[in-house]
């Protein structure tokens, strides 16, 4: 298949899988002083087909040249070291690896209610045990997993679907899972939460408030004494026969030495919405929605607070009526995760193609599969293609697979395209990505070939 | 408040799209809300306006002009504009001059009618508190309204049906009291009225009280830490702030309620009622209220000596004598009269709500007073006459617009209006927009859908329903 | 007592002074008058003859329980000694023909799941006169109904038509077997062994054809064609005015494929005469097979709407019918799924999604006596038919109308001035 090309196996033992990779161990340009390749460090190019960069142009015949991991160069006819790892895919689309972005993949699902934010998406994940191979297989080098159970069951665990197991953990607590399926419930309970939350924070507040005012009070009381002392001279050597001011506990003053304040303990299940209210970076809630009524349930609570930072997880059905706040989502400039379909127009048999109409509206939408099911992640990029024949422009439609579920996670800095200084999370599919008789040959990771395409190693 | 808000977000937003212009696209949906500073200035943007600017509170104006309007509550006025503020009627009269922003429906000499009141209602709000559980572009809420209803009772609450909002929704809570004196439980019955005699006493004790302060600063306030539960409610009914909902249909049973309503004083809302006729004056002089299906059907009971059955002639009587009545459809074995049903036995459920009013005709009723019981006679027996019913300055501009009149069984509401928006519009949302179009009884049948119809595009043009 | 008649004088009378003294003696008097004439002086009557005459002031002159003479006020002379019913305002139109009832006899017997096709089981012996039943009929007008057994079985029975009159069994029953009540899909399927489509069908045919065997070789010995006399059925005889064309099949049949069905296997197959009941949900779709089969007649009811999912509509059945070109189309209540006395109620609910108001006075009254074959008698006020009429106090399908006075066969059987209204 690849021709002229010297083919050394190596067999490599990777999180359990064992893989071949192959390798072109020829060097094909000179070295230069720019490319130096350090003993320690290691070059992987990969000279593809095509590469569908994400956020620049697409390039034919492009060569991504990957050092330790991270992407160092995209281009045409790059130079790199000698000795450099090369990866020859002539016939071979590259794109960077897809993030699914909710899901509950490997894990069991239950029933809880009320608010868990000290829950983990990730509780109870061995990673061992789980097949990631249906995800692999269609393009997936990360997951979010979602806390399971309805209200606010907890935040999101990202991780990576292959790589050494030491690696796969990108992020414990992302966002915060907030339900708002069933307002009637969910409603009491998101803001609930958010009181609560408050509460927390003025608890710790005002025990700052009490302490400071201690303090001061303590600073003026020994100001006063030592100021007495001066005055009465001789008989502030009786002074310390006095006793001291009582502060509760009797425990008795010894050196006047400031303590640190220590603030009281915040409910951890309440924790993240505090974070949200107190607008920690990086923090931020996921709220889920099944039709056009959430939205607006949802937006009532919080007209009634801060802005706390969200997103909304649209969960699209065949017949929603999302089309109804497509336009106050769209004003609203809204980052929407959902699933991609064609649907209908609710009692009709019209169709709609609601990710276009967001997207015409002006959010922004990453799109995740409809479920967890091997089936489901087989049928995302048909899903994808009949949106992209229903007019959804190309652009937006990898877009919204690629980059834009790891904005939603807040790591699009490091994923999510083919670029300089991105981890080197590549997808190689034997065709375009939106044609359907194309699959996926291999999957990188962080520099890494960790997957293959066992037709494919078959036929070499 | 809400006013207050939307403006804000409109001057927020506009700072915002100056902003973001120089701003590197951002991921994070970011919008300003109440309390909230707008965005930096950039330096490259044109300065932003200040956020202390405040601007005039702008009001949102509605008319509806050209109506034929029937103010229920008083005449008919033929040309006449309704002309709304936020919500609410300002002015009905001619020559009204209508703000220039104002959002104006020309009627074009269509029938304007107060909305109509659901004294009794499921499916179409939410359980639970409606503002919380209701979905607010649901099928049967565009139902509901399409029949003309803009209030309706869920549960103990009274809410309207704001189509696409949750503002405004709730009229009124804890509608009515409730109490059971049925004649299957005779020891329930005694401990009603044990109850309502110790509260009574109580009462009486409250007055000796007030009394004797006057003469004893130190006298002693009688205990009133019992009072919770059943006890409330009855303080409630003696003091005469709310009135007792309870389900009566024969005349022994409403008998008793008004033994009980002589003795204690207590407001009754009476439903059912159907044996009513045969004791109106009773009925009357114990300040009963009723909701009535006016064609409820019970066949005589030949095992009286007295009257007994259902009568078409019900409502007309029980108006003729003084009471207050409310009409409520009849159901159908698909459902109760109260449902929105599709199963396709029309003409028994929310539907229909008018022309269960028409039955009231039938019986003798005279159409003025029939419309009162699904507009103004509703709503005051749910104490919420002083929001909706009725056309009147000051009261909430609801109204349902018809090509004819409202009891006659060929007319179709062609908008309805909720708090002064457009909740309804027959053509846009396209349910009935098919039958008389502009009144055309010929207009041909849309086309159907055939599975099997080769040559029809799934994506073409006109797929997409419009959009209220 | 004494309250109930305080209630009622409150009421405003239509009928002129002279006009209540001369009824003061009421039925009784009527019963010694029967050659006598009554002459009927109304607003407006609703004739439903061919020409689909409506006369404004108009008389109708009643003798020997048939109608006399219908004309202009002007153009009409009442006998002397006539008695004159005066009722200036009011509408006189046909008493309405109901073409599923199941109220007019006892309705325990409605569905006998004896066998899957019950050709023998007759209604005739379950028709029940003098109860509440027929007279809430009357006070809706209804004067004519064809008493049908239930749907449970694909085929239940004959049916029997009868009049809401008083008296015994014999004066009320004007045609026996008026019908054979098939009933395809939905209801029959929950036959105790719970069968499906393909076998009713099979089943149904192959009653259909051993009694079209029976009345082929019955009509060929008659006609000497055959000299050995066939078998004599006591289960198939009376399917030969079947096939004859003397009564119809009423055929429960609902949606697209089921009228379909009806319409090949009962009428193409069998050439009998079809009236398909019900005929909802998107059933309007055959309308281009019913127009086909030309002497088919529609009669819908109870369900008068149909949501259409694939295109968030709702029809009206009746309109949808109409609007595709139906000539034969009537209502009917399924009593007592529909209370009898509402039939005028499913003929507004039509009106209401989109038919129109003189249609549907024809199809409660003319439609149903054509299918019937009873239309010389009933249906239609022309001289020589039955004076079967109810006089309202205006369109009889407003809802808001009331029936004043139900005349069957010239006699009044419901008069508001005699007894509480119910309805």
């Amino acid at each position: 298949m690849i021709p002229n090309v010297l083919k050394i196996p190596m067999p490599r033992s990777l999180a359990g899988l064992t893989l071949g990779v192959t390798v072109a161990a020829t060097c094909v340009f000179s070295s230069s002083d720019a490319m130096a390749q350090s003993a320690e460090e290691k070059i992987v190019v990969v000279k593809a087909g095509h590469v569908i960069t994400v956020t620049g142009e697409d390039i034919e015949n492009g060569e991504i040249v990957i050092r330790d991991g991270k992407i160092e160069l995209v281009g045409k006819r790059l130079e790199y070291p000698a000795g450099a790892t090369i990866i020859d895919a002539p016939n071979e689309t590259v794109m960077p690896g897809l993030l699914n972005a909710f899901t509950r993949y490997g894990l069991a699902n239950y029933n809880r209610s009320g608010v868990h934010g000290d829950n983990k998406g990730d509780e109870g994940v061995i990673l061992d045990e789980i097949d990631f191979e249906p995800l692999l297989s269609n393009g997936y080098t990360a997951v979010a997993w979602c806390p399971a159970g309805g209200g606010i069951p907890g935040v999101a665990s990202i991780y990576r679907t292959a790589g050494p197991t030491e690696e796969r953990l990108l992020d414990a607590e992302n966002y915060l899972l907030v339900w708002m399926t069933n307002p009637s419930s969910d409603k009491g309970v998101w803001r609930g939460a958010i009181n609560k939350a408050q509460t927390e924070i003025d608890k710790v507040e005002k025990a700052r408030k009490d302490w400071d005012e201690k303090q001061k009070k303590e600073a003026e009381e020994a100001k006063k004494k030592a100021e007495q002392d001066k005055a009465n001279g001789k008989e502030g050597e009786q002074k310390p026969a006095e006793p001291k001011p009582a502060d509760g506990n009797g425990e008795a003053p010894k050196d006047e030495k400031p303590k640190e304040f220590e603030p009281p303990k915040i409910d951890p299940a309440h924790q993240p919405i505090v974070d949200l209210i107190q607008k920690k970076a990086g923090v931020k809630a996921l709220i889920v929605l099944s039709g056009a009524s959430d939205y607006l349930h949802a937006e009532e609570v919080l007209e009634d607070h801060e802005e706390l930072a969200h997103n909304y997880y649209l969960r699209l059905g065949v017949s929603s009526d999302f089309h109804y706040v497509a336009k106050q989502l769209g004003e609203q400039k809204a980052f929407i995760l959902t699933h991609g379909l064609i649907g209908r127009f609710p009692q009709t048999v019209n169709r709609n193609n609601p990710v276009a109409q967001f997207i015409e509206a002006g959010c922004e939408v990453a799109l995740t599969p409809g479920s967890d099911s091997t089936f489901e992640l087989e049928q995302y990029r048909t899903r994808l293609a009949d949106q992209v024949r229903a007019g959804l422009r190309r652009e937006d439609a990898i877009r919204a697979i690629t980059l834009n579920p790891w904005k939603l996670i807040g790591m699009d800095k490091q994923f999510g395209s083919i670029e300089k200084g991105k981890t080197a999370d590549l997808i190689f599919l034997d065709g375009d990505v939106l044609d359907l008789t194309a699959g996926v040959q291999r999957m990188m990771i962080a520099g890494e070939v960790v997957w293959e395409n066992p037709e494919r190693q078959a036929s070499r | 408040m809400r006013v207050a808000t939307t403006n804000w977000l409109r001057t927020a937003s506009v700072a915002m799209l100056i902003g973001i212009t120089a701003m590197p696209a951002i991921g994070q949906p970011r919008r300003p809300r109440r309390g909230e500073q707008p965005p930096p200035p950039q330096q490259e943007a044109p300065p932003t306006p200040p956020a202390e600017e405040k601007k005039v509170e702008e009001d949102h104006w509605f008319a509806v002009i050209n109506g034929v309007v029937h103010t229920v509550s008083g005449p008919v006025l033929d040309g006449v504009t309704i002309l709304c503020r936020n919500g609410k009627i300002f002015q009905v009269g001619k020559n009204i001059e209508i703000p220039e922003d104002a959002e104006t429906l020309d009627v074009g000499g269509l029938q304007v009618y107060p909305g109509l009141v659901a004294v009794r209602s499921s499916g179409i709000h939410g359980g639970g508190s409606p503002e919380d559980g209701t979905d607010v572009y649901s099928f049967n809420m565009s139902l509901a309204l399409a029949a003309g209803i803009t209030t309706a009772v869920t549960g103990d609450t009274a809410a309207k049906l704001t189509y696409g909002t949750l503002d405004d929704m709730i009229v009124k809570r804890n509608l009515f009291e409730s109490l059971s004196y049925s004649s299957s439980d005779p020891g329930g019955k005694r401990r009603v009225r044990e109850g309502l005699d110790r509260v009574r006493q109580y009462l009486r004790d409250v007055a000796a009280f007030e009394e004797e302060k006057r003469n004893d600063p130190e006298a002693k306030a009688p205990d009133d830490k019992w009072i919770r539960g059943p006890y409330a409610s009855y303080l409630k009914l003696l003091k005469h702030e709310a009135a007792a909902l309870v389900d009566a249909n024969d005349t022994h049973e409403l008998l008793q309620y008004c033994e009980l309503a002589d003795t204690y004083g207590i407001k009754f809302v009476v439903r059912g009622a159907y044996e009513a006729w045969t004791v109106a004056p009773r009925i009357s002089q114990a300040g009963m209220a009723a909701i009535i299906t006016p064609r409820q059907r019970i066949d005589e009971n030949h095992q009286f000596n007295r009257p007994t059955g259902s009568t078409i002639e019900n409502a007309r009587i029980l108006h003729d004598h003084g009471v207050r009545v409310a009409i409520t459809p009849v159901g159908s074995l698909f459902g109760p009269g109260y449902a929105i049903s599709l199963g396709g036995l029309a003409g028994r459920d929310l539907l229909h709500l008018a022309l269960e009013a028409a039955f009231a005709v039938r019986g003798g009723m005279s159409n003025v007073d029939a419309v009162r019981t699904v507009t103004i006679d509703a709503a005051r027996i749910l104490g919420i006459d002083d929001r909706v019913g009725s056309i009147e300055i000051g009261k909430d501009a609801d109204f349902v617009i018809t090509d004819g009149d409202l009891l006659h069984y060929m007319t179709l509401a062609r908008w309805t209006v909720v708090n002064g928006r457009v909740a309804y519009d027959k053509e846009k949302e396209g349910i009935y927009s098919h039958i008389r179009p502009n009144g055309d009884a010929s207009a041909p049948p849309p086309d159907d859908y055939w599975p099997r119809r080769l040559g029809v595009d799934w994506h073409h043009e006109g797929s997409t329903p419009d959009q209220p | 007592m004494m309250c109930l008649s305080s209630f009622v004088s409150s009421r405003r009378w239509l009928v002129a002074a002279a006009v209540l003294a001369a009824s003061a003696t009421g039925v009784l008097a009527q019963k010694d008058a029967a050659n006598s004439v009554t002459a009927y002086r109304v607003g407006k009557v609703i004739t439903m003859d061919d020409r689909d005459d409506v006369i404004n002031n108009a008389v109708l002159l009643v003798k020997d329980g048939k109608v006399q003479q219908v004309g202009k006020a002007s153009q009409v002379t009442i006998p002397e000694g006539a008695e004159i019913i005066e009722m200036p305002q009011c509408w006189l139109v046909p008493g309405f023909v109901e073409l599923h009832c199941h109220e007019a006899g006892a309705s325990t017997d409605l569905h006998d799941y004896v066998y899957l096709t019950n050709p023998d089981l007759r209604t005739l012996e379950s028709v029940n006169p003098g109860t509440e039943n027929f007279k809430s009929a009357r006070a809706g007008g209804v004067t004519t109904a064809l008493l049908i057994s239930g749907s449970g079985t694909n085929m239940s029975g004959l049916g029997t038509a009868v009049k809401f009159a008083d008296g015994l069994v014999e004066d009320l029953v004007i045609k026996f077997p008026a019908s054979i009540k098939i009933a395809q899909a939905g209801n029959p399927e929950r036959y105790w062994f719970r069968v499906g489509r393909s076998f009713m069908n099979y089943n149904l045919r192959q009653t259909l054809q051993e009694a079209k065997d029976y009345h082929d070789a019955m009509t060929a010995y008659e006609s000497g064609k055959i000299k050995e006399k066939p078998v004599f059925s006591a289960t198939y005889d009376a399917f030969r005015d079947l096939f004859r064309q003397n009564f119809m099949a009423s055929v429960h049949t609902q949606q697209y494929q089921v009228v379909m069905m009806t319409l090949q296997l009962v009428h193409n197959q069998f050439g009998i005469r079809t009236v398909l009941d019900h005929s909802t949900f998107d059933g309007y779709k055959t309308a281009p097979l019913v127009i086909e089969g030309q002497d088919v007649i529609t009669i819908n009811g109870p369900r008068q709407l149909y949501f259409d999912g694939t295109q968030r509509k709702i029809f009206g059945n009746a309109a949808r019918w109409w609007q595709a070109g139906i000539p034969k189309l009537g209502i009917n209540t399924d009593s007592p799924v529909i209370p009898q006395e509402e039939l005028t109620y499913q003929a507004a609910m039509a009106c209401y999604y989109g038919w129109g108001t003189y249609e549907a006075i024809r199809g409660l009254t003319r439609i149903g006596a054509e299918a019937l074959a009873l239309e010389d008698r009933v249906g239609s006020l022309k001289p020589g038919m039955d004076a079967d009429f109810a006089i309202w106090s205006g369109d009889p399908i407003d809802p808001r109308s009331v029936c004043w006075m139900t005349v069957i066969d010239g006699k009044i059987v419901r008069d508001v001035r005699e007894e509480m209204r119910r309805f």
